[in-house]
C-alpha cells in the first residue's frame, strides 16, 4: 500500500520536472523573485534556462525509471516497514522537488536552502535501513561531508557577495571583470571544493563508496545517476558564468583533479567484491570524465577559444547525461540482483544469467556502455572527450600542451580498466556456476523492475546511435553559456569534431556491425555446414568433477591489477598457519589475508580526523559540569565586552 | 632541410640509447648500448662536420669512434669477463618507476633548455635538450644503480652527453681540448677498471651498497 | 567497388599473412615449416568439424565469436589498404578502431570466463590487463600522430603525411612506430608478450581464453585474430610509411597499392618473426614495464613534436 502512494507521488513529480526540462531546451525560459516567502537576502529567486533545462532532463531521465522501480522493490518489505516505505515516499518526493529547484535557483539564499534541503533528504534516504550499524555510519560520514562542503561553498558565495555587493548570481557575471582576482580566485577555489565533494571527486569521495552499498538500490541509483551531477552543474556555473573568464590554472586543477579521479576510481572498483560499492567507485571514475572535459574547457575559455571550450563542456554534458542512464541501469540491475539473492558479494555469485536472463542481458548492455563500447551512449561521450583532448594543440603554450597530454593518457588507461573491471563484474556475476546457495535459488524479478531498467537500456542505445538527439540541446546549452556553439557539425547520422579532425559516424555504426554479425550467422544457417553441437563438460585437465570451486574468482581476476598497482593499494597481507599436532608437515589451516588499504583515507582523513578529536577533547575541558564556573564565564565576557566597546 | 632534421634524428637515438642502457640487467648489454651509443654520438660529430663545414671535426669523430666505440668498450667488457657470474643486484628504483623518472627528466631538461635553443641560431640547437637531459639520466644512472661498472658507464654518458651539448651548441669546442678530455676519460676508465677488479676480489661483489660498511 | 576488392583483400589475405610469418620464424630456426597456405587449410578444417559447447555456458558464449568477428570485418572496412580515395568507409577515425579492438576484447574475456574454468578465467584477467595497460600508449601515439598530421581520420591522415618528404627522419614520428609496433607485439599477442602456439595452459594469455571453442567458433576466432594482425600490419605501414598507397580511384593507383602493401607487409612480417625468433617470452609481470616502455617512448614523439618545431 505504501509503495503505491509512492509511486503515485514520485512519478507525477519527476514527469513534471521532464516537461519542463523539455521546455527549457526548446527555449521556453522564465525568471521570478518572490521576495515575501523568505524576508531576507533577496527572497526566492527562480529561473529557468538552458542549461537548467538539460539538468532537469537529467534529473527526471534518472528518478523516474527509479520511482518505478521502487515499486515492486518495497512491495514486499515487512509490513512494520509500511511506515518506512511512507517516509520514503516522502523523502524521495522532497529530493525531487529540492533538486529541480536548485537547478532553477537564481540567488545564494535559494541555492543554499535547496542544497541543504537536498543533503537532508539525502540523507534520511540513505537511512531509510538504519537498523544496521554499517548504514549509520555512513549517514553520519555522509552528513558530515555534504555540511563540510555546504560551509565551503557558503564562504566561496559569501566571498563573491561581499565584493560583488549582490546576492544574486547574476549580478556577479556582470561584476565580475571589475572584481579583484585573488578574491575571484579564493571563491573559486572554496565553491569548488564544495561542489567537487557532492560530485564526488577525489579526494572527496569517501563518503560515496559508504552511501552507495548502505541505501536502498533505487536510492543508491538516483544518488549516483542524479544528484552527483549537481555537483558538476555548480562547476559548470561558477567556472563559466558566475565568476567570468578564469586564469587557466582553475582549468588546469580540475583536469588535473578529474585525471586522478578516473585514475584513482577505477583503480578501487576494479577490487572491490561488493557489487553496489563497485558501482560507487565507477561513479568516482566516471566524475573524473566529466571533470576532464570541464576542466579542457575551463582551460580553452581562459585562452579564448570558445569553440573549442563549448566542444569540451558539450562532451562533459553528454556524459553527465549518458552516465545517469547507464548507472542508473546498472544499480537497478544491481538492486535486482540482490532482490533475488540477498546478497551484494559477487564471490558468492555466478551462473545468474541463466537464472535471470532478462535482467542479465540489460545489465550487460548497461555494462557495455559504461566501458564505451561502441555503438551504445558511453562510446559517444568519451570519444568526444578524447577529440576535445586531442584538440588542445591549439593552444600555443607548451606547459598546457603537456597536461593535456597527461589527461589523454589518464583517460585511455580509465577507458582500458574500466572496460576490465565490467568483464569482472558482469562475467563473475552472470557467467559459469553459482557459487553459493542463495545465488542457485534465484529467480528473475518482477516486470516493473525490468520495465525501469528496460526503459534506460533503450535510451542507451539510442543515444549511442543517434547522439544528434542530445547534441543539438547541448549545442544551444553551450551557445547560451559561453556565446559559441561548439566545434561540431553533426547530422542524424554522423558526427564531425573540430573542422576535419574528427569525424565518426555511430548509427552507421551500429547498423554495419549488427548486418556483418546477421550476415555471418546466416551464412552459416544457409551453407549448413556441421550444424551439430555436443554439450559436455569444460575442460580441466582430466580431473572427475567439475565443481564451482574450480571457476576464476572476482580477487582472483583484479590479482594482476592489484600487483601492477600495488603503489596505490599498498596491500597488507598475512598467512598464517596452523599445522596438525602430530607433525609441522601435515597443514590443518592456512589463512590468507590481503588487504587493501585507501592511502587518501589513511593519510589525509585519519590524521584530520584525529587532530579534531584531540582539539576538542581539550576544548571539552571548558565545559566542565560546573555551575559555578558557568557563571564565571559569564562575567568575563560582560567585562571584556564592556570594555572593547568603549 | 636535412641537416636540423639528421642532428635531431641522431640525438633522439642517443637518448634512446640511455634509456636503454637505465633498464638493462645485464652488464654486456649495458656495454654494448654504451658503445651503441657512443657510435651514434661520433656518427653526429661526422653529420656536423659535413654540413657544418668543420673538418677538424672528422678527426675528433674519428678519435671517439676509436676510443669510446672500440678500446673503452673492450676494456669494460675485458673487467666483466674478470668479474665473471654475480648476484643478479636490483636497482633503487623498479623499471617501470625508472622510466617514469627518466620522463620526468626529459621534460625538466625541455623546460631548463628552452631559453639557450630559442636564442641560438645554429640548426643543431634543437637537440641541446635532449643532450642535457642525457646529462641527467647519467647523473641518474649513478644514483640508481648499484653496482659499481654501471655507475662507472654512467658517468661515461654523463661525458658523452656533455660533448654532445658542446657539439651541436657551438659545433665543437677547440680540439686540443678534446683530446685532452679523451685522454683524461681513458686514464680514469683504465684505472676504474683495475678497481673494481680489487673491489670484486675483496667484498665478493661489486655492489656499492656494500661499501656502506666502511662508517666512521 | 574499390571497397570491396579492399575489404576482400583483408579477409581473404590475413590467414596468407599468418602462414608467412610461421613459415619465415620456421625457416629461421631450421625447420622446414609448413605449408604457406596451411592456414586455410586449418580454418577449412575447423569449419567442418563438430562443435563441443561446455555445459555451464550461456547465450554469451555462442554470441561471442559472431561479435568478434563482426568487429573485425567492420574494423577491416575502415581502414585504407589500398588506397585512401574511396579505399575506406568513413564510419569514424582511428579512435574508433582502437575502440572495435577493445569491444573484440570484451567479449572474449566475458566468453573466457564463462566456462567456468581457471584456465579461461586467467586468460582473460591476463588479457584485460594488458589490453588496459597498453590502452595509454596508444591514445599517446594516436595524440603524437595527429599532432603531425592536424587529423584524425585514417584516409585524410595518410594523405598529410605523404606530403612530407623528410618524414623518416622525424624522430617523433619514429617513436611513435616503435612505440606501436609494441602495442601491436601486446594486442595481438605476439612474443615476447604472448606466445601464440604455446600449449602450455599457464603460459597462454589469448589461447587460454578460447581453450573452449572448437568447431567454427574457433574459427572465426582463429580468422578474426588473423584479420586483427593485418589491420595492425596495414596501419603501421601505411601511416609510418605512407608512399605507394594510392591516393585516387584509378587502377593503375590501386595496382601499385597492392605492391606496396604486399612489400610493406612482407618486411614487417620478417622482422616480426626474426624479432619472436631471438627473444624469450616475458614473465606476466614483466609485460606491464614493456608496456611503459612503449609509453615513454610515446610520450617522447608528443614531446618532440611539442619543442622540436
Amino acid at each position: 500500500m505504501a509503495n503505491r502512494i509512492s509511486l503515485w507521488l514520485t512519478v507525477p513529480l519527476a514527469v513534471l520536472v521532464l516537461v519542463g526540462g523539455a521546455a527549457g531546451l526548446s527555449g521556453w525560459s522564465f525568471d521570478v523573485v518572490l521576495p515575501h516567502v523568505l524576508p531576507i537576502g533577496g527572497g526566492v529567486a527562480l529561473g529557468l534556462d538552458r542549461l537548467s533545462a538539460f539538468f532537469l532532463v537529467i534529473i527526471a531521465a534518472g528518478v523516474l525509471p527509479c520511482a518505478v522501480f521502487a515499486f515492486a522493490y518495497t512491495r514486499h518489505q515487512k509490513p512494520e516497514r509500511d511506515g518506512m516505505t511512507a517516509a520514503l515516499a516522502a523523502g524521495m518526493s522532497l529530493f525531487i522537488v529540492s533538486m529541480a529547484c536548485l537547478v532553477l535557483a537564481r540567488n545564494v539564499l535559494t541555492f543554499l536552502v535547496f542544497w541543504e534541503a537536498m543533503s537532508l533528504a539525502s540523507y534520511f534516504l540513505i537511512m531509510t535501513e538504519n537498523d544496521r550499524s554499517e548504514t549509520r555510519r555512513a549517514g553520519w560520514l555522509y552528513a558530515v561531508m555534504t555540511h563540510a562542503g555546504l560551509a565551503c561553498i557558503l564562504l566561496g558565495f559569501l566571498t563573491m557577495a561581499q565584493s560583488s555587493g549582490s546576492l544574486s548570481m547574476t549580478a556577479w557575471a556582470q561584476a565580475a571583470a571589475a572584481i579583484d582576482p585573488s578574491k575571484r580566485n579564493v571563491a573559486f577555489v572554496l565553491v569548488a571544493a564544495g561542489f567537487l565533494s557532492k560530485a564526488g571527486a577525489i579526494p572527496f569521495h569517501i563518503w560515496l563508496p559508504r552511501a552507495h552499498p548502505a541505501a536502498p538500490s533505487h536510492i543508491s541509483a538516483v544518488m549516483s545517476a542524479v544528484m552527483i551531477k549537481l555537483g558538476v552543474y555548480g562547476l559548470v556555473r561558477i567556472g563559466f558564468e558566475w565568476l567570468g573568464v578564469g586564469p587557466r590554472w582553475w582549468g588546469v586543477l580540475i583536469l588535473l583533479i578529474g585525471a586522478v579521479s578516473a585514475v584513482a576510481g577505477v583503480l578501487y572498483a576494479i577490487i572491490d567484491s561488493d557489487l553496489k560499492r563497485l558501482l560507487a567507485y565507477s561513479t568516482v571514475e566516471n566524475v573524473g570524465v566529466i571533470l576532464l572535459g570541464i576542466g579542457a574547457g575551463l582551460i580553452f575559455h581562459s585562452y579564448d577559444l570558445d569553440s573549442l571550450a563549448a566542444l569540451s563542456v558539450a562532451a562533459a554534458l553528454l556524459h553527465c547525461l549518458n552516465h545517469t542512464i547507464f548507472k542508473a541501469l546498472l544499480f537497478l540491475g544491481a538492486g535486482a540482483i540482490v532482490h533475488a539473492t540477498g546478497t551484494r558479494n559477487i564471490e558468492e555469485m555466478g551462473g545468474l544469467l541463466r537464472r535471470m536472463p532478462q535482467t542479465g542481458a540489460l545489465f550487460l548492455i548497461g555494462s557495455l556502455a559504461i566501458s564505451a563500447m561502441p555503438p551504445l551512449n558511453g562510446f559517444v561521450s568519451e570519444w568526444l572527450t578524447f577529440q576535445a583532448l586531442l584538440l588542445s594543440f591549439r593552444v600555443p603554450e607548451q606547459f598546457v600542451n603537456l597536461v593535456f597530454a597527461i589527461a589523454i593518457a589518464a583517460l585511455a588507461l580509465t577507458a582500458g580498466l574500466a572496460a576490465a573491471c565490467f568483464v569482472r563484474a558482469f562475467g563473475i556475476t552472470f557467467l559459469a556456476m553459482p557459487r553459493s546457495e542463495c545465488v542457485k535459488q534465484a529467480h528473475e524479478v518482477p516486470w516493473t523492475m525490468r520495465l525501469s531498467m528496460g526503459v534506460l537500456a533503450v535510451l542507451a542505445a539510442v543515444l549511442g546511435i543517434a547522439p544528434v538527439v542530445a547534441l543539438r540541446p547541448l549545442g544551444y546549452v553551450t551557445a547560451q553559456l559561453l556565446g559559441e556553439q561548439p566545434d561540431l557539425a553533426f547530422s542524424l547520422s554522423g558526427v564531425v569534431a573540430g573542422g576535419s579532425f574528427a569525424a565518426i559516424a555511430p548509427g552507421w555504426v551500429g547498423l554495419t556491425l549488427a548486418v556483418v554479425i546477421f550476415a555471418v550467422w546466416l551464412g552459416f544457417r544457409l551453407t549448413g555446414g556441421s550444424l551439430r553441437k555436443r554439450y559436455y563438460d569444460t575442460w580441466g585437465c582430466g580431473r572427475a568433477v567439475h565443481s564451482p570451486n574450480l571457476e576464476y574468482t572476482a580477487a582472483a581476476f583484479a590479482n594482476p591489477f592489484k600487483r601492477v598497482f600495488a603503489f596505490l593499494y599498498r596491500p597488507v597481507t598475512a598467512i598464517e598457519i596452523w599445522p596438525h599436532g602430530e607433525s609441522r608437515l601435515f597443514v590443518k589451516t592456512i589463512k590468507y589475508r590481503h588487504e587493501s588499504r585507501s592511502i587518501i583515507e589513511e593519510g589525509i582523513y585519519a590524521p584530520l580526523a584525529a587532530a579534531i578529536r584531540r582539539t576538542s577533547a581539550r576544548i571539552r575541558a571548558v565545559q566542565s559540569g560546573n555551575v559555578h564556573s558557568y557563571l564565571l564565564y559569564m562575567f568575563l565576557v560582560l567585562v571584556v565586552l564592556l570594555l572593547v566597546a568603549k | 632541410m636535412p641537416f636540423g632534421k639528421l642532428a635531431n634524428l641522431l640525438s633522439f637515438l642517443f637518448l634512446l640509447m640511455s634509456f636503454l642502457l637505465i633498464v638493462r640487467n645485464s652488464l654486456s648489454g649495458q656495454v654494448r648500448m654504451f658503445a651503441i651509443q657512443s657510435g651514434i654520438l661520433a656518427a653526429l660529430a661526422g653529420v656536423v662536420a659535413l654540413f657544418g663545414g668543420r673538418l677538424e671535426l672528422f678527426g675528433v669523430a674519428a678519435v671517439f669512434a676509436i676510443i669510446k666505440v672500440a678500446v673503452i668498450p673492450s676494456v669494460l667488457n675485458r673487467t666483466v669477463a674478470k668479474i665473471g657470474m654475480q648476484r643478479a643486484v636490483a636497482p633503487y628504483l623498479g623499471t617501470s618507476s625508472t622510466l617514469a623518472v627518466c620522463a620526468v627528466l626529459v621534460i625538466i631538461a625541455f623546460t631548463a633548455m628552452a631559453p639557450i635553443t630559442g636564442s641560438d641560431p645554429l640548426p643543431t640547437a634543437d637537440g641541446i635538450p635532449l643532450a642535457f637531459a642525457g646529462v641527467l639520466i647519467g647523473l641518474f644512472t649513478t644514483v640508481n644503480r648499484r653496482r659499481a661498472l654501471t655507475q662507472i658507464l654512467g658517468f661515461l654518458m654523463l661525458e658523452n652527453s656533455i660533448f654532445m651539448i658542446a657539439l651541436l651548441a657551438t659545433y665543437g669546442v677547440p680540439l686540443i681540448v678534446e683530446i685532452g678530455v679523451f685522454l683524461d676519460v681513458l686514464v680514469a676508465v683504465l684505472i676504474l677498471e683495475v678497481f673494481v677488479y680489487r673491489i670484486k676480489q675483496n667484498f665478493d661483489s661489486i655492489d656499492v651498497k656494500q661499501l656502506g660498511v666502511l662508517r666512521g | 567497388m574499390i571497397l570491396l576488392v579492399q575489404w576482400l583483400l583483408v579477409v581473404a589475405g590475413a590467414p596468407l599473412l599468418v602462414g608467412f610469418i610461421r613459415k619465415t620464424k620456421a625457416r629461421l630456426q631450421g625447420r622446414c615449416g609448413a605449408n604457406l597456405w596451411q592456414p586455410y587449410r586449418d580454418l577449412r578444417k575447423l569449419f567442418i568439424k563438430e562443435v563441443v559447447i561446455s555445459e555451464t555456458t550461456s547465450w554469451i558464449f555462442r554470441f561471442t565469436p559472431y561479435v568478434v568477428i563482426g568487429a573485425m570485418l567492420v574494423a577491416a572496412l575502415i581502414v585504407p589498404v589500398l588506397t585512401t580515395a574511396g579505399g575506406a568507409l568513413s564510419l569514424g577515425n582511428i579512435v574508433l578502431l582502437m575502440y572495435l579492438f577493445l569491444l573484440a576484447t570484451f567479449f572474449l574475456a566475458l566468453a573466457g570466463l564463462d566456462a567456468g574454468s581457471s584456465f579461461g578465467g586467467m586468460g582473460s584477467s591476463r588479457e584485460m590487463a594488458v589490453a588496459a595497460l597498453a590502452e595509454p600508449t596508444v591514445m599517446i601515439a594516436i595524440f603524437a600522430i595527429s599532432l603531425r598530421a592536424g587529423t584524425t581520420g585514417l584516409s585524410d591522415m595518410i594523405n598529410v603525411l605523404a606530403g612530407d618528404r623528410l618524414l623518416l627522419l622525424n624522430p617523433g614520428h619514429l617513436l611513435a612506430f616503435f612505440s606501436l609496433f609494441i602495442v601491436t607485439l601486446a594486442e595481438t599477442g605476439r612474443l615476447p608478450v604472448d606466445n601464440p602456439s604455446t600449449h602450455l595452459e599457464l603460459t597462454m594469455i589469448h589461447e587460454a581464453m578460447i581453450l573452449e571453442y572448437s568447431g567454427r567458433y574457433l574459427a572465426l576466432i582463429e580468422w578474426a585474430s588473423a584479420i586483427k594482425l593485418f589491420l595492425f600490419f596495414t596501419l603501421l605501414g601505411n601511416i609510418f610509411i605512407p608512399w605507394g598507397i594510392g591516393r585516387t580511384e584509378q587502377p593503375a593507383a590501386v595496382l601499385l597499392g597492392l605492391v606496396a602493401l604486399v612489400v610493406k607487409l612482407a618486411a614487417l612480417g620478417v622482422s616480426l618473426a626474426v624479432l619472436e625468433t631471438s627473444v624469450a617470452k616475458l614473465r606476466l609481470f614483466r609485460v606491464p614495464a614493456l608496456l611503459t616502455g612503449s609509453f615513454m617512448l610515446a610520450l617522447l614523439a608528443v614531446i618532440s613534436f611539442f619543442f622540436l618545431r
